[in-house]
């Protein structure tokens, strides 16, 4: 029977399939008159298709698989016999191999190159390894014998077997001396230091690579991914190909965790590392995690403890029998190792090469003198040093400082413009700038209390000093409370910042009247937070109070007019301004743009930003072909006026792409997105926060052309750099989490999806920051869960999205639409047509007031709610929606698309049920 | 097992005999799957991969050297595609297993172009909707073994089967359709 039937079917399906797309209803009308499971079948067969064009076309990826998991057993190669396998590395496997003929038999070690990646970089540095280590000539490295092809073609390697056991646990099986180990340290530098001068860089170095002998003799192994110094290019090497990196994250140099060059110098730091371990039991960096990336994160941020002191960091082995397996007390150890020692491996550990030993040798013989009780080279750090290195790991911070000492200096200068005090201006101004110097010198830890200092602990010292030292001077004190408020709300101290900005703001109020400049500057600064904080109408007061003191005090001739009318333009918008504001706020950019062109003629800096942010409002009200024109212009001016290598420049193009991407123009928006990446990843370096944000854009770009698994691999490098420059608690990082999670969701990958999701709204629920962001993540949960058919969690986040939206966007906002369609499709999923009925109309009712009659997103509203009606026997109010939803479907992906299909195959059972009113089919609802 | 038996198992499965083909692949199996990897290792770019390749050469080997008589040409290659798919599922099964294996590893081995990012199915899950197809439509299931697991071309197929190249492409859209829905609907299953 069932066969029979699935036969009908099939024929069915076949004849439908002879026919075009359009005369396809009308015949499964005919066909299937009365069995609507018949049809059913018969369409859902159609729909798959016209989906699966390309499903099973290529070979089955575990073809490739097998081969690269594919393990060679037993066997033999060349003149050697294969005894067993001794372990796999990166790139391939090795056996325990045996050479016998007449004359000899000797037992090696054979490398044989993993299968599968033969034709990729791996390869390639597999044969260069080939002729390298056939160069290297030392006792204390593994010497390599020989090297060929399998039959099968992969090369391999026949190297010296090397028993012994690694450095480490060497070191403690034979309980060594302090000065013993320093000894054999010394040689392993030296072996090092050899392949250097041979341009060798190891670039894994690991105690699992240094295996010591029972003669105590140290081997070198596994040049594995050594690389050759090009010797024209000095010490530099070609940077590693992102596509393929091997490392070992606790023994890695900075440079190599970020993919930068790598030198000898990286060879240097993994020897400290080595060495830390050796003479303090432990790891420099007390990552209590292990995952990869905070391991990583420590390597590039963290100040690693001096060996002394880490020696009593509490863990396993204890400070006791780290100490007994030198042969001496912990007491003993420390203070053996405190001054030179601690010098010693602090340099090597330095982040960046060129501040450290200059090669494994100088290495070598600073633990020379040392034993030799002469003075060593290693010297603590310097201040200055300090301070360079505390600009560099807080960059987000400090840029803001900058920008905290800019406006004090501004300040300062508005006063004299203002009261032609000259001389007691200037003085003011000394004031305030040598009050934030010393501020950050007193952060210094060699000024403080040795210890490492946060931004955090800066500014709360500067915090603490305003009331305490400038409270003769109320005016410098507001300046620089303002300032310090600006700081703080940049590093997400929201509840630092708020105090702050709003004593600056009464302040001043007192001082200069509420009429005043600064007055108007603290209501910006302070509306800038509120708006941070959903506080909108809070937010909108301020600022059109500050519009007003600017327009009466600076007219409409200065650019600090338009920007407030931009931020007021900006703010209005996120407020979710319906429609109907829409002229109002047209007004605020249009004024902005008069004022910008007046003080800077038709192509200033300021005019362009307006343009762009004119044109960011025209994506928000869907009106792509003006959003991307106005781009267009505005990118254009941009380019003249600030030149090909302004970052501002690449910030725009970036948000540019995602227009582009927005506005269906997928394939110019990647390739725009990935010039600009490639552009800001040489001005900006590769670590820098907007690159990130390039590479999210881009991923989302590549996530909308469905190629899902190479977004996820973007929006991981993202995320990671994100974390390393914000911390992993700032809000960035909950949407590059979000983010991430979309892209698995795609791949269906639900419940790794579902966990990023969660830690997205957890850091945006802890930091306070429940806006639009946290609504969206809530939307996507809600439909992580109905496409797995859990409903209660789908609907229940779905209201939870609804109603984070309707607070953080106001209750009209076309975002509202959002969990409005999500809501209803989940009650149509589970065939409650009535309950769906009115979340789908209200999200067409919105939808309709925002966007333009032939906007896809229309359409499918207008199907759901059209089928919900339908279902409910209410075919005739159904008709007319459906008949919209068909011309902007038909528009939009042509006629024989399946979208098309599905609404074709509607109208018919419309048709159908008017005619000749069938009892209503419980079956499924195609999704 | 001797190779006469072989050819008497062989000579049993073309007269329908199902067991008897059970028992051959057991039998066949490890040398093709050695011929499938070693073929596959040759070929080094995963675009070019051609698993009709494996099959000839096993056709060469079998019949050729250990001079193993089967009833047809075709049916030596309905057989070769039905064990490559073994081989393959029986593959991602233990890979599957494997996911789910230790979480850290010492080393990071960041790959970040390791395989075709083209669409590829769940294997496993593809195996099962095949089987299903089998048992009500034998000739679309071995248009799909020759075409996905196999590797032949549609017009390779045609002749193979002893029907027009026409037949075997609507066939094999047929039969494409059916295994996507039935993977689509397992996985809205959650299964």
């Amino acid at each position: 029977m069932e066969t029979e039937r699935w036969h009908e079917v099939d024929r069915l399906f076949e004849e439908a399939l002879d026919r075009p797309p359009a005369e396809r209803p009308v015949f499964l009308d005919a066909a299937c008159a009365g069995d609507p499971a018949l049809r059913w079948e018969v369409e859902r067969l159609l729909a798959a298709d016209a989906e699966g064009a390309g499903f099973l076309e290529g070979p089955p990826d575990e073809l490739l698989r097998l081969t690269l998991d594919d393990r060679e057993d037993g066997g033999s190669l060349g003149a050697y016999r294969l005894l067993r396998r001794i372990g796999s590395g990166g790139m391939g496997t090795v056996y325990l191999a045996r050479r016998e003929d007449e004359h000899y038999q000797r037992d090696v070690a054979i490398k044989v190159l993993r299968s599968g990646l033969a034709t990729t970089e791996a390869f390639h540095r597999f044969i260069a390894e080939r002729q390298i280590l056939a160069h290297l000539d030392h006792p204390n490295i593994a010497r390599l014998y020989d090297g060929g092809s399998t039959a099968d073609g992969r090369p391999y390697l026949v190297m010296e077997l090397v028993e012994g056991l690694p450095v480490d646990e060497y070191c403690d099986r034979h309980r060594l001396t302090l000065d013993q180990r320093l000894d054999l340290f010394q040689k392993i530098c030296a072996a090092v230091q050899h392949a250097h001068q041979n341009l060798l860089v190891h670039r894994d170095l690991k105690p699992a690579n240094i295996l010591i002998t029972p003669e105590g003799e140290p081997k070198l192994l596994d040049f594995g991914i050594a690389k050759r110094l090009a010797p024209e290019a000095g010490v530099t090497l070609q940077k590693t190909c992102a596509g393929l990196r091997l490392l070992t994250p606790r023994y890695a140099s900075p440079e190599q965790v970020r993919g930068d060059a790598i030198t000898t110098a990286s060879d240097v730091y993994s020897l400290g590392v080595i060495l830390y371990e050796l003479l303090a039991g432990r790891s420099p960096y007390a990552a209590s995690a292990e995952l990869p990336y905070e391991i990583e994160r420590s390597i590039c941020e963290q100040e690693p403890q001096r060996p002394s002191a880490a020696l009593f960091r509490p863990g396993t082995p204890s400070a006791e029998d780290i100490a007994l397996a030198r042969r001496t007390r912990p007491q003993a150890l420390a203070s053996r190792l405190r001054g030179d020692l601690d010098n010693i491996v602090l340099t090597a550990l330095r982040k960046e090469p060129r501040r450290r030993y200059g090669s494994a040798a100088q290495l070598a013989q600073d633990l020379e003198r040392h034993l030799q009780d002469l003075p060593v080279t290693a010297r603590p750090d310097t201040l200055r040093y300090r301070t360079r290195k505390f600009v560099r790991r807080h960059r987000a911070g400090l840029a803001a400082t900058v920008v905290v000492i800019l406006l004090v200096a501004g300040f300062v200068a508005s006063l004299v413009a203002q009261r032609r005090q000259l001389a007691q201006e200037r003085d003011k101004a000394r004031y305030a700038l040598t009050f934030l110097v010393d501020t950050f010198k007193q952060a210094d830890p060699y000024q403080a209390r040795g210890e490492r200092v946060t931004a955090r602990e800066i500014l709360d010292q500067g915090t603490a000093r305003i009331s305490r030292e400038l409270a003769g001077e109320p005016d410098v004190q507001a300046a620089v409370m303002d300032a310090l408020g600006e700081v703080n709300f940049s590093l997400g101290r929201y509840d630092q910042a708020e105090p702050l900005l709003t004593r600056a703001l009464a302040l001043r109020r007192q001082l200069f009247g509420s009429d005043s400049l600064e007055v108007a500057e603290s209501l910006e600064h302070l509306a800038a937070f509120q708006s941070r904080r959903s506080s909108l109408e809070r937010a909108e007061s301020n600022l059109r109070e500050a519009l007003a003191i600017r327009r009466r005090r600076q007219g409409s001739g200065d650019l600090a007019v338009a920007r407030t009318l931009q931020q007021l333009g900006d703010l209005l918008v996120l407020q979710g301004a319906t429609p109907e504001d829409t002229s109002g706020i047209e007004a605020l950019f249009r004024e902005a743009l008069a004022i910008a062109r007046r003080v800077e003629g038709p192509e200033g800096p300021t005019v362009a930003e307006t343009l762009i942010k004119l044109g960011s409002f025209r994506l928000e009200q869907g009106k792509y072909t003006e959003a991307e024109r106005l781009y267009r212009e505005g990118l254009a001016i941009e380019r003249k006026a600030l030149g090909s290598r302004d970052p501002r420049l690449y910030r725009d193009q970036s948000n540019f792409g995602n227009v582009l991407a927005v506005a269906g123009k997928l394939g110019e928006a990647e390739a725009l997105l990935r010039s600009c990446l490639e552009e800001q990843r040489e001005i900006l370096g590769r670590g820098h926060p907007d690159v990130a944000e390039t590479m999210q854009t881009l991923a989302a770009v590549i996530h909308y052309q469905e190629r899902c698994r190479e977004a996820e691999a973007l929006s991981r490098e993202a995320l990671t750099l994100v974390r390393s420059y914000y911390g992993p608690r700032h809000r960035r990082v909950a949407t590059s989490l979000h983010n991430l999670g979309t892209d698995l969701a795609c791949q269906g990958r639900y419940p790794e999806a579902t966990v990023l999701f969660n830690q997205s709204l957890e850091i945006r629920r802890q930091n306070g920051e429940e806006d639009a962001l946290a609504g969206r993540t809530l939307l996507l949960l809600a439909e992580l869960h109905r496409s797995q058919k859990n409903y209660a969690q789908a609907l229940d986040f779905g209201h939870r999205a609804l109603e984070n939206l309707e607070k953080t966007r106001g209750p009209d906002h076309s975002e509202v639409a959002w969990p409005l369609y999500e809501i209803g499709r989940s009650y149509l999923e589970q065939n409650r047509f009535e309950e769906a009925e009115p979340y789908l109309r209200r999200s067409l009712e919105i939808r309709l007031r925002w966007l333009e009659p032939d906007n896809i997103e229309l359409a499918k509203v207008q199907y759901l709610l059209a089928k919900s009606l339908v279902r409910q026997g209410r075919s005739g109010e159904a008709k007319p929606l459906l008949q919209k939803a068909r011309t902007t479907a038909v528009a939009f992906y042509g006629p024989d698309h399946v979208a098309v299909q599905r609404i074709d195959v509607l109208l018919a059972e419309i048709l159908n049920l008017q005619s000749r009113p069938l009892p209503r089919a419980s079956r499924p609802i195609p999704s | 097992m001797t190779e006469e038996t072989i050819t008497q198992l062989l000579a049993r499965w073309g007269s329908g005999d199902q067991e008897a083909a059970e028992r051959v692949l057991a039998l066949v199996y490890p040398e093709l799957r050695r011929i499938a990897a070693r073929q596959l290792r040759r070929e080094r770019d995963a675009h070019t991969l051609q698993a009709t390749a494996i099959v000839n050469e096993a056709y060469m080997r079998l019949v050729g050297q250990h001079g193993l008589e089967w009833p047809s040409r075709s049916h030596f290659f309905a057989f070769s595609a039905h064990l490559i798919r073994r081989i393959l599922v029986d593959y991602a099964r233990r890979r599957n297993r494997a996911k789910r294996g230790g979480l850290s590893e010492q080393i990071t081995l960041v790959e970040v172009a390791d395989l075709p990012v083209e669409k590829s199915p769940d294997l496993v899950a593809l195996d099962e909707a095949l089987s299903g197809l089998e048992k009500v439509d034998p000739r679309k299931a071995t248009v799909v073994e020759l075409k996905f697991f196999a590797g032949l071309t549609l017009d390779e197929i045609a002749e193979q089967l002893r029907i027009s190249p026409e037949t075997v492409s609507r066939e094999w859209r047929r039969a494409r359709a059916w295994l996507y829905k039935a993977l689509q609907t397992r996985a809205a299953n959650g299964a």
